[in-house]
C-alpha cells in the first residue's frame, strides 16, 4: 500500500470519527439543560467612609434609629432643613439619607477636597437637631462617592 | 489509480456509510419516541376547562402522524376547525379569550382559550355550538371539542424588537434617546399608559416602542413628568396599544408583574433593562439625592448594588417573594460610584398622580 492510499484512509478515519461526535454533541444538545436566564448579581463597591460619629455598638441611639424607623424618617425630614445649604452643587453634599443598619449618611461629592472643618460644622447641625429628638449622639457617617448620572443612551436613530 | 487503490478507496467509503446509517437511524427513532413523551407529557400539564360531544378517553391512542393527511375523520375535523373561524372571530384575541384553535393528536377540536381571561362558561358554550353547527353540517354530531387553558404565545423577539402586548423591560425611544420601559399602569380615569424614565423627552414628546423607523411604534405623548420623589414619566397610550402587566427576562420568559409595592422590602431586587439585562443585588441606602439632569436634589431615593448601564433608565425594579409572587417596588435611572440609583414606587405615584400599577 503506498502513501497516498495511506493518506486517503487516515482522512476518511478522521472524518468517521468527526461525524460521530458532532451527532453526539448534537443529541446532548437535545437533552440539555433548559435555557439559562443570564442574571448577573452584584455586591457593590466598598464603602468609602470619610469620618463617622456615633457609630460604636455601644451607642445605644443606633439601635433606637434602627428599631424605630419611624422616628428615623422624621429625624431625617427635620434635619433637611440643616443639610440643605450643604448640597450640590453649592456644597459638597450629594445624598443625604440613611443607610439599612441604622445610620444617617451624608454623601460628600467624591471630586470635591476634603473640608474636615466643614464636615464638623454639618454633624454639629445634625448633632444639634437630635438633641431635640433626645438623641445625645447621632449615629453618622460621611462617605464620599460620585455625582449621580443618568442610565439614558443616544439612539442611532434621530 | 490501479484496482487495489480503488478497492481501498471504496472500503473507506463503505465504512463511512455504515457508521452514517446507525446514527442517522438511532437518531430517527430517539427524535420520534422524544416527540411522543413531549406530547405526553403537554398533555398531562395541560388545564382542561370545559369538554363538549364525545371527547376521547385519556387511554386512547395517538393518531400517527405519518397518516394523520389520508385521515378521514382528521379530514373532516380540519374542513370544520376551517370553516367554523369564520364564525368565531368575534371571540378571539384581543377582542375575546381565544387564542387559537386547532385538532389535538386523539381527534378533537381544541380551543385554546387566554389563561388571562375569567372563565365565562356560557362564552364556552357559544364558541362549542359555534362548531358543532359547521360539524352536523359536515355530518359529525357531538363533535368532540376541549377548551384548554394557555398563555398568549411569546416570541423569540429581543428587548429592542417591537413587542405587542407592550411589556415591561424592553426598549422605549423619544428625542432620539432610547432607555427601558418600566411598567403598565391605569391613571386616576381609568386610561392605560407606560411608566418610563423622567430624563427622556419633554411633555408632549412622543413616545416610540422601539423606535420610529417601525410601523406602528406610536405608543403616545408624554403625559407628566416626576422630578420631586421620582425621576420618572407617565405616557397615556394612543388608542389600540396592548399591553400586559409582564416584564421580559429573555426571549422566553415574561414574568407577569402580581402586585406592586410602595418601597422594597429589603430582599435581593432585580431590574430587567435593555443594556444589562436581568441583574440583581440589593438596597444600600434611602436618601435626598442630586440628579443632574434635573439639577436638584430628588427625594427619598434607593443607592442598590445591581449594575446598570446607559439606557437601562426607567427598567423596573423588582423582588421575588419566596412564595412565589413577583412584585415591582421602582424603576432605575442612574448610577453612582459603582452604586445604581432608583425611585421606589410611592415616590413614582406620589409624583405622577397616584398612578396604579396594573397587576396580574
Amino acid at each position: 500500500m503506498n502513501s497516498q492510499v495511506k493518506i486517503v484512509i487516515i482522512i476518511l478515519g478522521i472524518l468517521v470519527s468527526l461525524f460521530a461526535v458532532v451527532s453526539l454533541t448534537m443529541k446532548q444538545n437535545e437533552n440539555g439543560s433548559p435555557e439559562m436566564t443570564d442574571i448577573k448579581s452584584s455586591h457593590g463597591p466598598e464603602e468609602r467612609i470619610i469620618t463617622s460619629f456615633g457609630l460604636d455598638e455601644n451607642n445605644s441611639e443606633r439601635t433606637i434609629l434602627l428599631k424605630n424607623p419611624d422616628l428615623m424618617d422624621t429625624f431625617i425630614n427635620a434635619s433637611e432643613a440643616d443639610i440643605s445649604p450643604y448640597y450640590y452643587p453649592k456644597g459638597p453634599v450629594v445624598g443625604y439619607g440613611k443607610d439599612m443598619n441604622g445610620s444617617i449618611v451624608v454623601m460628600i461629592d467624591e471630586k470635591q477636597e476634603t473640608n474636615k472643618t466643614l464636615i464638623k460644622e454639618i454633624y454639629d447641625h445634625l448633632s444639634a437637631r437630635g438633641k431635640s429628638f433626645h438623641i445625645n449622639s447621632v449615629p453618622c457617617k460621611f462617605i464620599s462617592i460620585g455625582v449621580a448620572q443618568i442610565d439614558i443612551a443616544k439612539d442611532t436613530i434621530p | 489509480m490501479n484496482i487495489r487503490k480503488t478497492v481501498v478507496v471504496m472500503l473507506a467509503l463503505l465504512l463511512v456509510g455504515m457508521a452514517m446509517v446507525p446514527i442517522v437511524s438511532a437518531t430517527d427513532d430517539s427524535s420520534r419516541e422524544s416527540a411522543m413523551k413531549n406530547t405526553e407529557a403537554a398533555y398531562q400539564k395541560e388545564i382542561i376547562l370545559a369538554s363538549f360531544g364525545q371527547v376521547p378517553s385519556e387511554k386512547s391512542a395517538y393518531i400517527d402522524l405519518r397518516k394523520i393527511n389520508s385521515d378521514p375523520w382528521y379530514s373532516s375535523l380540519r374542513t370544520i376547525n376551517s370553516e367554523s373561524d369564520k364564525d368565531l372571530e368575534k371571540y378571539y384575541y384581543p377582542n375575546g379569550p381565544m387564542i387559537g384553535k386547532g385538532t389535538d393528536l386523539k381527534g378533537s377540536i381544541v380551543v385554546m382559550i387566554n389563561k388571562d381571561w375569567v372563565v365565562d362558561n356560557s362564552v364556552l358554550k357559544e364558541i362549542y355550538s359555534k362548531i358543532s353547527e359547521r360539524g352536523q353540517q359536515n355530518g359529525i354530531e357531538n363533535i368532540p371539542c376541549r377548551f384548554i387553558s394557555m398563555g398568549l404565545p411569546e416570541t423569540d423577539a429581543t428587548r429592542t424588537d417591537k413587542i405587542r402586548p407592550v411589556i415591561a423591560g424592553i426598549k422605549v425611544h423619544s428625542n432620539g434617546e432610547y432607555s427601558t420601559l418600566g411598567f403598565v399602569a391605569t391613571d386616576s380615569s381609568g386610561n392605560r399608559g407606560v411608566v418610563t424614565t423622567g430624563h427622556m423627552g419633554v411633555v408632549g414628546s412622543s413616545l416610540y416602542q422601539p423606535d420610529p423607523t417601525i410601523t406602528g411604534s406610536f405608543l403616545g405623548y408624554l403625559t407628566a413628568q416626576g422630578s420631586t420623589y421620582s425621576d420618572s414619566s407617565w405616557t397615556q397610550f394612543t388608542s389600540g396599544i396592548t399591553s400586559d402587566p409582564k416584564v421580559y427576562e429573555s426571549s422566553s420568559t415574561y414574568t407577569t408583574f402580581n402586585y406592586w409595592d410602595d418601597y422594597p422590602s429589603g430582599s435581593t431586587i432585580y431590574i430587567s433593562g435593555v443594556s444589562s439585562g436581568v441583574t440583581t443585588g440589593s438596597t444600600v441606602y434611602m436618601v435626598n439625592i442630586y440628579n443632574p439632569y434635573w439639577g436638584k436634589i430628588l427625594n427619598n431615593q434607593y443607592y442598590a448594588t445591581y449594575s446598570s448601564g446607559g439606557g437601562d433608565s426607567g427598567a423596573p425594579v423588582y423582588e421575588k417573594w419566596s412564595s412565589g409572587e413577583t412584585v415591582v417596588v421602582g424603576i432605575h435611572w442612574g448610577r453612582s460610584s459603582g452604586y445604581a440609583i432608583f425611585s421606589p414606587m410611592q415616590g413614582i405615584r406620589r409624583d405622577l398622580n397616584w398612578i396604579t400599577p396594573v397587576t396580574g
